[in-house]
């Protein structure tokens, strides 16, 4: 036990030392070096603990040292020899071990030495070790479980979760510095106990008891008040459940560390199982990924696609690798034309024109050349089967894929916007379907679409790049879609921001203003709202443990009734040549300009028809004629709009709205394709909110027509091959939009759980005002404190007399001892006091003397005999030689209070 | 002689003080802060017990202090000195006396046994039984012994000097906690210095050294009772200082380790010992340093601690630290 508590510094130091080095250091080894400075410091002051010098010196000595080596480490950097001698890397090296050596040793030394000759420098040496301690693990803390990455990835690669092992360090922690504390037996070596070793031990005392509660206690204050509670509910709260591809991913992830041995270092960020990631995670993570690189045609399809698809990147080559992806790996499917791609879990972009594609097996042959002019992958594999029977795809779902029970989004970015170059997908990957909800919207004001559906534009396409329509590069084109949040609140300005837009010009008359309030759970690059949004505030998030961002929209909805939209032109008046040729520039091919033809003869119209009757009328056809699917043939096609159009017209909301779009632009009517959410009016039920859910990801087209601008114009197949949806869940909804409504200010009187006193904020501004005030606080109570002490110091000669002169003169000589350093330690009596100064000052011992009789004997003192002796102890006083001590102490506006 | 008679003032204390402590130096060496808590105990009226080895002076100070008191009353059959080495087969009348048949007048006449002086010499007072010493202990406390159902006053300057060696324990009885709240100080002797030791050495075959102490002025019997009295009357015992000795013993009471806390009595012996040690430190009144210097020869053989707990010493520090911190502080207020 003696030895324990004798090495237990040392132990601990150690452990600091190979952290905080592993910390900061690039090199692994260097921390065995930290741990040895600690060694050689502790051997040193084993030997010389009693070495005759000042703290000071000590100190000065350590950190001479300190530069020193410093400056040595440094040298070997500064010239060329050294590295032409040793190679550069060894001289790095040996010069990070130098300096690990040195600052360990010398700031061992110069903390312990403190510990050992004044017992307060312990408390410093605890908070350093708290600290440090601290800094180490506090992006741990932050809820990112994958740091420190030195102590974690070590652990990740075998395997091992070390949620656990995190939790026992914390613990353990705890319990150290309380066992410490609760003994008081942190420090406290006193100059005279050299002979005690070292110490975070050391001899008790009881008197330290109170103010180690008291430490302990504004501890654990002052973590009540720094923990980022908010993070752990959120990082607990995403953890916590395992929502479906939680555990798919972990498995992933593990699985390509362990196959793969460790990944490069660069990677150590990614096979974190942290799932806030999870919807919002940076696509190009995904792509660096090693599992994500092997492609993975699905090992029964192997021979056939042996011959790596020219289509693809070189990276193909290595695709054989049967289950080298940790996808195929977890859930093998037995269907042998299944679709690996409907089981990618990944919401990411990248890797999906290489992942998804599952070379059909009767489709092996590669056919170059058939990418989009863009040069872009447009559609996923080749396939030389524009219209086939059903295939395997669509007509066999894999039985692993669990989702694909629920409709699948229009494209892969459901969960989250693609950036400008991103483009809708014709693949069925049947994914992020899940009820997840994405936004919460809070109208206002009353509305009620005449469409029964709410758009929620977030972009725009209507860029025709040869096979579809993609977002145009050019200004001059649909720049009425938001491209940045909102900066400014409702009280910075009254006016709305733009966020980017332009305005279109539209008749005010038909439409109604609709506030509305949107709070997005998933992160969003730009802000959206109900169509057409006009103006955007930003807005404090009302709960930022749910809410990733919330914004105010004011929309122009839409109120004129249809009828009324027949008399509308399509398109607008001040439109160039150019742009009508770009909004109704489609396919080359002629069936479209024939069928659209075909519609119009059907339904008795002709080439001058009003716009509206003509799109209504190919609407109305595309409804009667579509089936909707989540799956369609088509995906594969390499025109995927030509093969559903005149082929089995079974698809989803990518098809139909393209095939929409081009037939709008063949009967003469600019058209586009946007994107975003669309929910069902009936979603909404009798309340002011609505739930977006991340199946609600959609895109539609939209016809221009002056006056309304961009207006939806949506197909909805009569036929569905998709089971109806179950509902949206009215107290998840209900819930939601009370959370996303303004709080602070006006909390729903239904609600009497809202205005919940956030104790921890509260606390937090407390302390922010301590602290703002304690230099104030400080500085008076300094001030007063020096007042009280001149007044002390003046009272004899002012002749201020108490009822016992030798009172007065007894401690204004005390007073001025202070001044010199001397005063009374506790436990010395007064007249030890004056034996001990009696050959500086001997009046002092019968000035005590006088004093004394007059309080605990009888004598009457008189004025004269101890001002007498004052006069006398005043000279003698002065008489002592004064160091530069003595000036500090006289500013020292507390030494009066040393006296006793 | 007849000065003797008047009341003594303090500085008629202090001179008698002063002579004893002189001849008691000069006879032992090196042994100055023993002497001046013998002289102490002398004028406190307070039994001391020594606890040292062998041959380190403790016969010689005790000798040397029953030399100083002159017997001017000679025909009593008190001597000023006398010495009984205690020994397992000792009997109580051995040391209080014995009732004799006297055949001339056909009665009983008691012989005063060796505790009839004045200054008496116990050694390895725990080498003897317990009904000797309970016998001891009714003479140190009564100031009488009792043989027969007659009960023999002893002299009033009745002062005994008890010792007992701290090592050799085999065969001994040690004294019950009783009879040790009896004495006023159990003083524990070091060995004497290097100084001090060649000194007894050369000192030791100097005649004429022997014959000066002879010289040095000695002391009445009578002088020590009117010092005695005098110190009573004249030294202050400030009320905060009896609420200080109270609230230490308290303390010390209170103790978690204290088994066994300091009595009642031995605050009441404890007084008059505060007020001679004023006087030596030519004071009229008593300060906590008096306190201080004597607490530890007063309560640490009144204290028992728990079973293989810390040091007596400490205990009664960290007892009667704050407590004297207190007064020291409040009379400067």
């Amino acid at each position: 036990m003696r030895l324990l508590e004798r090495f237990l510094p040392v132990l601990l130091w150690s452990l600091l030392a190979w952290f905080c080095t592993r910390q900061l250091s690039p090199l692994g080894w260097s921390a065995g070096w930290g741990v040895c400075g600690v060694l050689v410091g502790a051997f040193w002051l084993g030997r010389n603990k009693t070495l005759p010098v000042r703290t000071g010196f000590i100190w000065f000595a350590c950190l001479a040292l300190a530069v020193a080596a410093e400056r040595i480490s440094h040298f070997g950097l500064q010239f060329s020899w050294p590295s032409l001698m040793l190679g550069s890397d060894r001289v790095i090296g040996l010069s990070l071990c130098l300096r690990a050596l040195v600052y360990w040793a010398c700031g061992f030394v110069a903390i312990r030495w403190s510990c050992l000759r004044r017992p307060l420098f312990s408390l410093l040496e605890s908070a350093i070790f708290c600290l440090l301690m601290l800094w180490i693990f506090a992006g741990h803390q932050q809820g990112f479980i994958n740091r420190p990455f030195f102590f974690v990835d070590p652990i990740w690669g075998r395997g091992i979760d070390p949620t656990p092992l995190f939790l026992l360090v914390g613990l353990s922690a705890v319990l150290v510095v309380a066992l410490f504390l609760g003994q008081g037996q942190i420090g406290v070596t006193a100059e005279r106990e050299v002979d005690i070793p070292v110490g975070f031990t050391a001899v008790s005392r009881p008197r330290w008891r109170l103010w180690n509660v008291v430490l302990l206690a504004c501890l654990l204050g002052g973590l009540f008040v720094l923990l980022p509670a908010q993070k752990i509910r959120e990082y607990s709260e995403k953890y916590g459940p395992a929502d479906g591809t939680t555990p798919t991913d972990e498995r992933r992830y593990g699985k390509g560390n362990q196959k793969e041995g460790r990944g490069p270092s660069g990677q150590s960020g990614t096979p974190t199982p942290n799932p806030s990631g999870q919807p919002a995670r940076p696509t190009p993570s995904d792509s660096g990924l090693p599992s994500g690189s092997s492609p993975t045609p699905d090992p029964s399809g192997t021979p056939a696609s042996a011959s790596p698809t020219p289509g693809k990147d070189g990276q193909s080559g290595n695709s054989p690798t049967p289950a080298s992806d940790g996808q195929s790996g977890s859930s093998p499917s037995p269907d042998p034309g299944g679709t690996p791609a409907s089981a990618s879990p990944t919401p990411g972009q990248d890797g999906q024109s290489e992942r998804s594609p599952s070379p059909d097996p009767s489709s092996a042959s590669p056919t170059p050349g058939q990418h989009g002019p863009s040069g872009k992958p447009p559609s996923p594999n080749p396939s030389g089967q524009p219209s086939g029977s059903p295939s395997p795809s669509s007509g066999s779902p894999t039985p692993n894929d669990g989702q694909s029970s629920s409709p699948p989004p229009p494209d892969s970015s459901a969960s989250q916007p693609p950036p400008n170059d991103q483009q809708p997908k014709f693949s069925d990957s049947g994914k992020s379907t899940k009820n997840q909800p994405v936004a919460v919207v809070v109208f206002k004001d009353d509305y009620q679409p005449e469409c029964l559906t709410y758009y929620f534009r977030q972009n725009a396409f209507s860029q025709f790049n040869g096979i579809k329509l993609v977002s145009s590069a050019d200004v001059r084109f649909d720049r009425d879609i938001p491209v940045q949040h909102p900066t400014h609140t409702r009280k910075q300005s009254t006016q709305g921001e733009l966020a980017g837009m332009q305005l279109l010009p539209v008749e005010p008359e038909n439409f109604k203003l609709i506030s509305s309030r949107v709070a997005v759970l998933s992160q969003h690059f730009r802000p959206f709202g109900l169509s057409n949004p006009v103006a955007f505030w930003a807005c404090p998030n009302p709960d930022p443990a749910r809410f990733q961002k919330a914004f105010e929209v004011d929309s122009l909805a839409l109120t004129l009734p249809y009828q009324k939209m027949v008399a509308l032109k399509p398109g607008q008046k001040s439109w160039t040549v150019s742009e009508w040729k770009h909004y109704l520039e489609g396919p080359s091919d002629k069936r479209y300009a024939k069928l659209a033809d075909q519609i119009l003869q059907e339904n008795k119209l002709s080439k001058k028809s009003p716009g509206f009757a003509k799109a209504v009328a190919i609407k109305l056809w595309l409804d009667e004629h579509c089936t909707y699917s989540l799956k369609s043939s088509s995906a594969q096609s390499s025109d995927p709009v030509a093969s559903f159009l005149f082929g089995d017209r079974t698809g989803y909301c990518v098809f139909t709205s393209h095939a929409a779009a081009y037939l709008y632009r063949a009967a003469g009517v600019p058209a586009r394709i946007a994107e975003g959410y669309a929910v069902p009016s009936a979603n909404r039920g009798s309340g002011s909110a609505l739930l977006i859910r991340e199946k609600e990801a959609h895109s539609w087209p939209e016809v221009y027509f002056e006056g309304l601008g961009w207006t939806a114009l949506d197909v909805n197949p009569k036929k569905s091959l998709v089971p109806p949806e179950d509902q949206v869940d009215p107290g998840l909804q209900q819930m939601l939009g009370d959370m996303a409504r303004e709080q602070p200010n006006d909390p729903p009187p239904d609600s009497p759980d809202q205005p919940h006193l956030n104790l921890q904020e509260l606390f937090k501004q407390l302390l922010m005002q301590l602290l703002a005030g304690l230099p104030w606080a400080l500085g008076l109570t300094a001030l007063f404190l020096l007042g009280v002490k001149v007044a002390r110091r003046l009272r004899p000669h002012l002749g201020w007399h108490s009822d016992d002169p030798s009172l007065l003169f007894y401690q204004a000589t005390l007073d001025r001892l202070a001044d010199r350093g001397y005063w009374r330690r506790t436990g010395a009596s007064r007249e030890a006091f004056a034996e001990q100064l009696h050959s500086l000052v001997p009046s002092l011992k019968a000035l005590t003397v006088l004093h004394l009789s007059s309080r605990l004997g009888a004598a009457q003192v008189s004025s004269a005999q101890a001002r007498d002796l004052w006069k006398a102890a005043q000279q003698e006083v002065n008489r002592v030689p004064k160091t530069w001590r003595y000036y500090v102490r006289l500013l020292n506006p507390v030494s009066w209070w040393s006296v006793k | 002689m007849s000065e003797t008679r008047k009341e003594l003032d303090l500085a008629g204390v202090a001179d008698i003080i002063g002579r004893l402590q002189n001849r008691l130096k000069f006879a032992v060496k090196g042994r100055d802060r023993i002497v001046d808590l013998v002289v102490l105990g002398l004028l406190a009226d307070g039994h001391v017990l020594l606890e040292d080895y062998p041959g380190s002076g403790k016969t010689t100070l005790a000798k040397a202090l029953g030399d100083s008191i002159i017997d001017d009353i000679a025909d009593d059959g008190i001597p000023s000195f006398r010495r009984i080495q205690f020994t397992p087969d000792l009997l109580p009348s051995d040391i209080t006396g014995v009732s004799i048949f006297d055949a001339d007048s056909s009665s009983f006449q008691f012989r005063k046994g060796p505790l009839f002086a004045y200054v008496v010499l116990g050694d390895e007072i725990n080498r003897t039984s317990p009904k000797v010493q309970a016998a001891m202990l009714e003479a140190m406390a009564e100031k009488q012994v009792t043989v027969d159902n007659v009960s023999y006053a002893l002299n009033e300057v009745f002062y005994v000097l008890a010792t007992q060696n701290p090592l050799d324990l085999s065969g001994t009885y040690p004294l019950p906690v009783a009879q040790l709240d009896r004495f006023l100080f159990k003083i524990r002797m070091d060995y004497i210095d290097r100084d001090s030791e060649i000194d007894v050495l050369t000192t030791r075959v100097d005649r004429t050294k022997q014959e000066a102490m002879e010289q040095l002025p000695k002391i009445f019997r009578a002088e020590v009772a009117q010092a005695r009295e005098a110190v009573q009357r004249l030294v202050k015992i400030h009320p905060a200082i009896n609420e200080a000795l109270v609230d230490i013993a308290r303390a010390v009471r209170a103790h978690p380790l204290v088994m066994q806390g300091i009595s009642t009595r031995s605050l009441v012996l404890l007084a008059p010992a505060l007020q001679v040690a004023a006087v030596m430190r030519n004071r009229d009144f008593v300060t906590e340093d008096d306190i201080l210097w004597l607490a530890p020869y007063v309560f640490e053989h009144r204290m028992a601690l728990s079973p293989g707990n810390g040091h007596v010493a400490k205990v009664l520090e960290e007892c009667m630290a704050p407590i004297l911190e207190r007064i020291s502080q409040s009379v400067l207020k």
